[in-house]
């Protein structure tokens, strides 16, 4: 096993592919975890506020509003003149204060009992309102939790007035209120079409360049060496059959190629453990199994046709990120137009994002329909396809050279 | 290089008692319609370093691979160490060293390991194979580079990086073809001195070369060829009785009369004279005291002259005459 072995002391020295893509991959995958953690929100709660109320009414309905608000929000004592209130709010201590008026329930029910009276869409004072007879507020300006307050006791006075208007009593349509108010409404947050976004499958999708960045540039310049005329002569004459040697490097290529997608395929697993389900997972370990196999094939056919490594870097980034823009690994391929679409079916990049497609519409591979069935076999037959055909030129090439 | 003499001057008798180690019979090359080899013939006995001279383009390198089994030949035989040669003849290869023309290393490989890379291609044991990669070592004499890449090597330095690949498992047949291309005086003395050394250690050598000086130096027998052809065989000094020229003297004058090179030509032994440049050429066929002979008349006539050189034949001048053009054309 000497040109095994030889391979990789030779290897080291060609791991600068790695060192370029890995990070930059790693890195752009750690700032997707990071966004996923902080920005998606999946669950509603009702927030609590810090509110004081000054009862001037000491009416059943100032009452009851004063208790309705203190169970939903954080009640504090303050003193209740000017400065206080305005270094309160202006200190961020209090976000709400409430000033009940005397007579004000009075007030409400007249209203409520003539609709020809007053309008009684509004409850409070406003900016542009300084009527004695409607709550007053101090809040903190442009505050979303006094917009909620507002909301609050806006909504509550319309449903007291309600009952009154209804002909319920004073105690009877408080009562009303605030079970009426009690009712939880559910909420569901509709997941915007981005966050409903794997990341697995963003992470599997985009290893498509990645993995034939890798793979090619750090095993062609090896392969390039051996097939270097002078060396092959060398070789040629030793007491070790060609054949001996091709197959040691064979073994040596494909053992290289599994152990880079297999330390791409635990990184995943590390980034992404909570969102991996495993009947989904096998499958995209063997899509990227097949796809690493049509990489090393890839960098036979080239190491074959190149003489030298001058031209290999230009060579794999043109393929690399060529089939990448074309099959819908960069960009979604929603946006994409269907010539394009059409033209990427030649790329093995096209088939493999197909079946990770597949993949991501279903939480598991039992809910898969008929089509997508097919459309993964399918997929799986052209990948390993691609993987032998580039192999067949590469080896026909190869036996024309030494002709 | 003080042994180097009893090489050279071996008798081509002795050889007949010694066993063939290559035997090449009417091997005939064609690359499409060029001819390289034609009906090419060949004997190396065991302990000779065999040359194979000729201008670039001879055949000398073809010959090589095809004996290595590295080239597929139209017509012939060819046996080496008694048995016929087939690219899968590994048992024959394990015996065989060839030292390329180019340097045929891997440059990502300190010379340790490139050293030890081909030795292992060779030799299995592990502690059979360290020894003979320490014994390659010493004997190229790389042991203060042993951790260098090939990048940082001289021109010298690498050539003998590449000897020490060739024949780091002791064959007991070397192959060298042109050793010391592109290599400055000093370092090609070296390798010079080396491959005597491994021929004496027991070592058979074929090298190949268009360097004459190197060939007549090194050599016990030499094979001269052209247009895929052997034209002739033997040592260096018996190549040189084939031709008719034994001696030539070069005399700077600058003017010479008419009458004085007519009594020149006259003198014993000149079969030629040229007049070049204020230089007059004077080709002796044996002979003896020819350069007293000729500087005397000038004396007598009272023509001064410059400086006057003797030169004995070359294995160029044997090339020469036998086809009619330099060696180095």
């Amino acid at each position: 096993m000497q040109t095994f072995k030889t391979y990789f002391r030779i290897s080291k020295k060609y791991l600068q592919g790695f060192f370029i893509y890995v990070p930059i991959f790693f890195v752009i995958m750690m700032l997707m975890v990071n966004q996923q953690t902080e920005k998606t929100e999946t669950k509603f709660s009702t927030s609590s506020i810090k509110i004081s109320i000054f009862d001037h009414d000491h009416s059943t309905l100032s009452k009851s509003l004063a208790d309705y608000l203190g169970e939903h929000h954080k009640l504090i004592d303050i003193k209740e003149d000017m400065d206080t209130i305005r270094d309160e709010i202006y200190q961020r201590n209090i976000d709400y204060i409430l000033v009940i008026p005397e007579g004000y329930e009075n007030y409400i029910n007249a209203c409520a009992q003539s609709p020809s009276a007053e309008n009684t869409d509004s409850f409070t004072n406003d900016a542009n309102t300084t009527d004695d007879r409607m709550l007053v507020t101090y809040k903190i300006p442009n505050s979303r939790f006094a917009a909620f307050a507002d909301s609050q006791i806006n909504k509550y006075m319309k449903i007291y007035s309600t009952y009154i208007s209804a002909g319920a009593d004073r105690e009877e349509a408080a009562t009303k209120t605030i079970s009426t108010m009690s009712e939880e409404t559910t909420v569901t947050i509709q997941a915007s079409e981005k966050e409903a976004i794997s990341y697995v499958h963003i992470f599997y999708t985009y290893m498509t360049y990645i993995l034939i960045s890798v793979v090619t540039l750090c095993i062609s310049p090896i392969l390039i060496l051996f097939n270097e005329n002078k060396i092959k002569s060398r070789l040629n004459v030793s007491s070790v059959s060609p054949l001996k040697i091709n197959l040691q490097l064979a073994l040596a290529s494909l053992i290289y190629t599994f152990g880079i997608t297999l330390l791409f395929i635990l990184t995943s697993f590390v980034l992404f453990k909570d969102e991996m389900v495993f009947d989904k997972t096998i499958l995209r370990i063997a899509n990227a199994a097949v796809y690493a196999l049509i990489c090393l094939s890839l960098t036979f056919l080239l190491a074959t046709c190149l003489a030298k490594q001058n031209m290999l870097s230009a060579i794999v980034n043109l393929i690399g990120l060529g089939q990448s823009f074309i099959c819908g690994v960069f960009v979604d391929r929603a946006l994409m137009s269907k010539v394009v679409l059409a033209f990427g079916r030649v790329f093995p990049a096209y088939w493999y994002v197909n079946i990770e497609e597949e993949l991501n519409k279903y939480k598991h591979i039992t809910d898969f329909t008929d089509s997508s069935r097919h459309t993964v076999i399918y997929g799986f037959i052209i990948e390993i396809l691609f993987a032998v055909i580039l192999f067949m030129i590469g080896l026909v090439i190869n036996k024309n050279k030494k002709n | 290089m003080s042994k180097k003499s009893n090489h050279v001057n071996s008798n081509s008798a002795d050889l007949d008692s010694k066993t063939s180690v290559i035997i090449v019979e009417n091997l005939v090359k064609r690359y499409k319609e060029l001819i390289a080899l034609d009906h090419f013939n060949l004997d190396i006995k065991e302990g000779e370093i065999f040359g194979l001279l000729g201008p670039n383009g001879s055949g000398k390198t073809t010959t090589i691979n095809c004996i290595l089994a590295l080239l597929k030949y139209d017509k012939g035989t060819i046996k080496v160490l008694g048995k016929e040669m087939k690219p899968d003849s590994y048992d024959l290869k394990r015996n065989i060293g060839v030292v390329m023309q180019n340097v045929a290393v891997f440059d990502e490989l300190t010379v340790y390991e490139n050293i030890d890379y081909f030795c292992g291609l060779y030799i299995k044991d592990k502690s059979t194979k360290k020894q003979y990669v320490e014994d390659a070592i010493n004997f190229v004499d790389l042991d203060k580079f042993r951790k260098f890449y090939p990048k940082k090597l001289s021109g010298g330095l690498l050539r003998r990086l590449n000897i020490a690949c060739g024949i780091v498992h002791k064959p007991k047949l070397i192959f060298m073809d042109e050793p010391t291309v592109a290599v400055d005086p000093q370092s090609r003395n070296n390798i010079l001195e080396g491959i005597v050394k491994l021929n004496e250690q027991g070592a058979t050598i074929v090298y190949t070369s268009h360097y004459m000086e190197e060939v007549e130096q090194i050599c016990t027998r030499i094979s001269i060829m052209d247009k895929g052809k052997n034209i002739t065989i033997g040592s260096a000094p018996e190549l040189k009785k084939m031709i008719k020229n034994t001696e030539t003297i070069s005399i700077e004058l600058l003017d010479i009369p008419e009458a004085v090179l007519e009594k020149i030509k006259n003198i014993n032994h000149i079969y030629k004279t040229e007049y070049i440049d204020n230089t007059l050429k004077l080709y002796f066929s044996g002979g003896r005291h020819n350069l007293i002979n000729v500087l005397d008349l000038l004396k007598k006539e009272d023509l001064h002259f410059g400086q006057v050189y003797s030169q004995l034949p070359t294995l160029n001048d044997v090339f020469l005459e036998l086809t009619g053009k330099e060696l180095r054309d």
